[in-house]
């Protein structure tokens, strides 16, 4: 009886050591972009459904900063040694997939239903032009709404839902800029928009050169259209708010972050920004948001203005997530990614927190968006947004040719004497713009063998 | 002593000092042989996996940055020269001169000179980055601090134009202040900011020339009769060429391979300078980082480079002198 004791404890002793075993934890790493208010802990939020649904896999965020980003994630695509999950900028993934970086996400496609789930423009830069697969999957779209005071048009005597059109559009600002109303103590000026020291330069524009029927490159990729007429239009147009002195030269030496202070701060009636600002504007101060200031109560979204010529395009961009083929957790890796890319409810609280807008189209059936009219105004922008063309060379063509070249110009009206305005200058500088851009994509495409070729059959494939 | 005398005299004094000079040519010889090999392959984006293994291409990459007409490194190069060559030269100067003027200040004997000293440091504990974000803020035209206290509390207009300088007003009649961070301005936005950053440092090395000048040297003039101006003239100049020459050679070197100012100042690193404010480093930066082009920016790196090394050796030509023993 007594041995039959012992062999029993024995037993129960084994079984309880067994479950007390610690379970093997798989660490994943994910490297991501400041996306939410509190970059780290408002990610760290958003996996942990996933940490609780998956027990094994614990998730590591790590915050890059957006300046230093590039170059990090190029380094470690390079080094074969970083993290196993990434947050790409939708214009990057082309890049990161011509150095052979990223496994191939065209199963987890399937799995998750298709292209059809996500947002068009989302899936444009997911599958790189030339490339065979996808590398990415959309995650969050950005689109850049034009943000105004109903309480300034009121004052005006202007109906927003009557600018359309830019010559709507312009009508407004000449109205503001005569009548200089003041509303609460601030001279309201009509328009914003920051110069050459800014990221946002290009962003900002292309809705304008896009609207007058022109492009930063031809339909196959392969040349540069920033020379064509339609494109030197549109940029004409857009400096013409600088020159008709709706948008004062002085903001032409500040960052987006001050411009957009501006409009906090009720010196702005319009004013183009990332869908993030609403974050701001509708949060008290003690959250760190603007507050009740003037801004905060009177603003509202609507669709930058279409051109005479009737074309409403509106640049979409986004960040999409990808997985490098040296990650040694691949399976949790895309476990991770499907939680973040296809779940509505999870795409949702991403939303929330950051602003930005969803890449999964289910999202956009719920109250949240649906009862909301600024955020009616971004699904429509969504909907009808235009992605940069996704070539590899494009990162370099925007960070570099075109943020140089337009910073020249913007140089050229700020040096400008009162009552002149340098327009032949302009058009040169664009076209030595065009000029660089041709030359630089002959030789990126003289480096890639068969690139063009496969460039020109995409475009076929897509007409 | 023949050679194999000389090895074999000082053999264990070599064997002492060969690890260091294998180290030093680990850590200096290796990358610099690396990045002139660097500078003559393909090496971009479809490349950099391959590494130093990259398709060779010999000196293609030094003709495109020298000679392509069309490439947009040849075009942005020599503006980048030329203004890298004028900074150099502006910030070096100026910064000796407030070195010189801030250490015969401090040099002197009065109440609170510690605190003073302390104070005058003040600037060059400022991470450099630092300074280029809060004078990027400061130069600003309308809300920045420097055309604030310029125009509309000291009216610097109303002073200038008793010599005949003519500014130009808005259509409601106001003062249009310059802008400093477009245009030809540029320039200054980024020498003022580095001469202020570093003029301390002079200081401090002036401090300690002046210091090691003997007082007997300034009592004997003083009986002869020499003024002030001719003690500094012909004193003071003279004993501090050896702190002179050292503050030369670490400003051309600091300035030429200036980065952070710059850079933080337009935009955080998101901005372009201009053509009248782009320098050398940032250019370099630009092409090897933004335009993903290593075999490029590994040339002009080895061109400046080289640059460099003849001009340390035209320094040491000229200030051999006050550093040899004799």
């Amino acid at each position: 009886m007594l041995i039959r004791f012992i062999i029993l404890g024995c037993v129960f002793l084994l079984g309880g050591c067994k479950t007390d075993t610690p379970r093997q934890q798989t660490r994943l790493s994910v490297w991501v972009l400041p996306n939410f208010p509190d970059p780290q802990r408002d990610m760290e939020k958003l996996v942990k459904g996933f940490e609780l649904e998956n027990p094994g896999i614990d998730v590591e965020i790590t915050v890059l900063d957006w300046g230093s980003a590039w170059t990090k994630i190029t380094t470690a695509a390079t080094a074969q040694n970083g993290p196993d999950l990434l947050q790409l900028g939708s214009t990057w993934t082309a890049a990161v997939t011509e150095m052979g970086a990223l496994v191939s996400l065209d199963s987890v496609l399937q799995s998750v239903g298709g292209e059809d789930l996500f947002v068009e423009a989302g899936m444009e830069s997911a599958r790189p032009r030339a490339s065979d697969s996808v590398t990415s999957l959309p995650w969050f779209m950005d689109v850049r709404p034009l943000f105004y005071r109903k309480d300034v048009l009121a004052a005006v005597h202007i109906n927003p839902d009557s600018i359309r059109t830019w010559s709507n559009f312009t009508a407004a600002l000449t109205r503001i800029r005569n009548q200089r109303p003041i509303i609460e103590g601030s001279l309201v000026m009509p328009f914003g928009y920051p110069g050459k020291n800014d990221w946002n330069v290009i962003h900002n524009m292309a809705p304008w050169i896009w609207g007058a029927g022109g492009d930063f490159l031809d339909s196959t990729a392969t040349q540069s259209a920033i020379g064509r007429p339609e494109s030197i239009q549109g940029i004409l147009f857009y400096l013409s708010f600088v020159r008709e002195g709706f948008n004062e030269v002085r903001n032409l030496e500040k960052s987006t972050a001050q411009v957009s202070a501006d409009f906090d701060e009720g010196r702005l009636a319009f004013w183009l920004d990332a869908t993030t600002k609403t974050i701001y504007l509708d949060r008290p101060q003690f959250l760190g948001g603007t507050g009740k200031s003037a801004a905060a109560r009177n603003y509202a979204c609507m669709m930058p203005p279409t051109s005479p010529t009737g074309n409403a395009r509106y640049f979409v961009g986004g960040s999409n997530l990808a997985i490098f083929k040296f990650s040694k957790h691949k399976r949790e890796s895309m476990k991770l990614l499907e939680y973040l890319v296809s779940r509505p409810d999870v795409q949702l609280q991403m939303s929330r927190a950051s602003g930005y807008l969803p890449a999964l189209k289910a999202t956009y059936d719920m109250p949240y968006f649906r009862e909301n009219p600024n955020r009616m105004v971004f699904l429509k922008m969504v909907r009808q947004g235009q992605p940069y063309p996704s070539v590899h060379y494009w990162g370099e063509i925007e960070t570099s040719i075109l943020s140089r070249r337009f910073g020249n110009i913007f140089d050229l009206v700020t040096a400008a004497k009162p009552g002149e305005w340098p327009e032949d200058r302009i058009i040169e500088e664009i076209k030595a713009t065009d000029q660089e851009i041709s030359h630089y994509i002959r030789q990126q495409l003289e480096h890639t063998p068969g690139l063009k070729e496969r460039l020109l059959y995409w475009r076929r494939g897509h007409k | 002593m023949k050679q194999r005398d000389v090895w074999r005299a000082y053999k264990v004094p070599f064997l002492f000092i060969a690890p260091a000079v294998l180290g030093l040519l680990f850590l200096h010889l290796l990358p610099i042989v690396q990045g002139f090999w660097l500078s003559m392959l393909e090496s971009n984006k479809s490349t950099i996996g391959q590494y130093l293994h990259a398709p060779f291409v010999g000196l293609s990459n030094y003709k495109e940055i020298l000679f392509s007409s069309e490439s947009q490194v040849h075009e942005g190069l020599w503006d980048a020269v030329r203004n890298t060559l004028l900074y150099t030269i502006l910030v070096t100067s100026g910064t000796i001169a407030l070195g010189i003027a801030g250490a015969l200040l401090v040099h002197r004997n009065f109440r609170g000179r510690s605190v003073a000293r302390t104070l005058l440091l003040f600037s060059w504990i400022i991470p450099s980055y630092v300074v280029g974000m809060l004078w990027g803020f400061m130069w600003q035209q309308e809300e920045g601090i420097i055309n604030q206290l310029l125009f509309d509390r000291m009216h610097f207009e109303v002073i200038t134009s008793w010599f005949g300088v003519v500014w130009d007003f808005d259509t409601f009649g106001n003062l249009i202040k310059p802008r400093w961070l477009t245009g030809d301005n540029t320039i200054w936005a980024i020498v003022i900011p580095t001469i202020w950053r570093y003029w301390p440092f002079a200081m401090v090395m002036f401090l300690a020339g002046l210091s090691s000048i003997p007082r007997e040297i300034y009592e004997a003039a003083e009986i002869d009769g020499a003024s002030k101006s001719e003690q500094f003239f012909h004193i003071t100049l003279p004993l501090l060429r050896p702190v002179i020459a050292m503050i030369i050679l670490q400003g051309i070197i600091s300035n030429v391979y200036s980065f952070n100012i710059v850079s933080m100042m337009f935009g955080n690193g998101a901005g372009f300078p201009g053509k009248h404010g782009d320098l050398l480093m940032p250019n370099i930066f630009r092409n090897s980082f933004q335009m993903w082009n290593f075999g490029v920016g590994a040339a002009m790196s080895t061109l400046l480079m080289t640059f460099m090394i003849i001009v340390v050796m035209l320094w040491y030509r000229r200030f051999r002198e006050e550093f040899s023993n004799d």
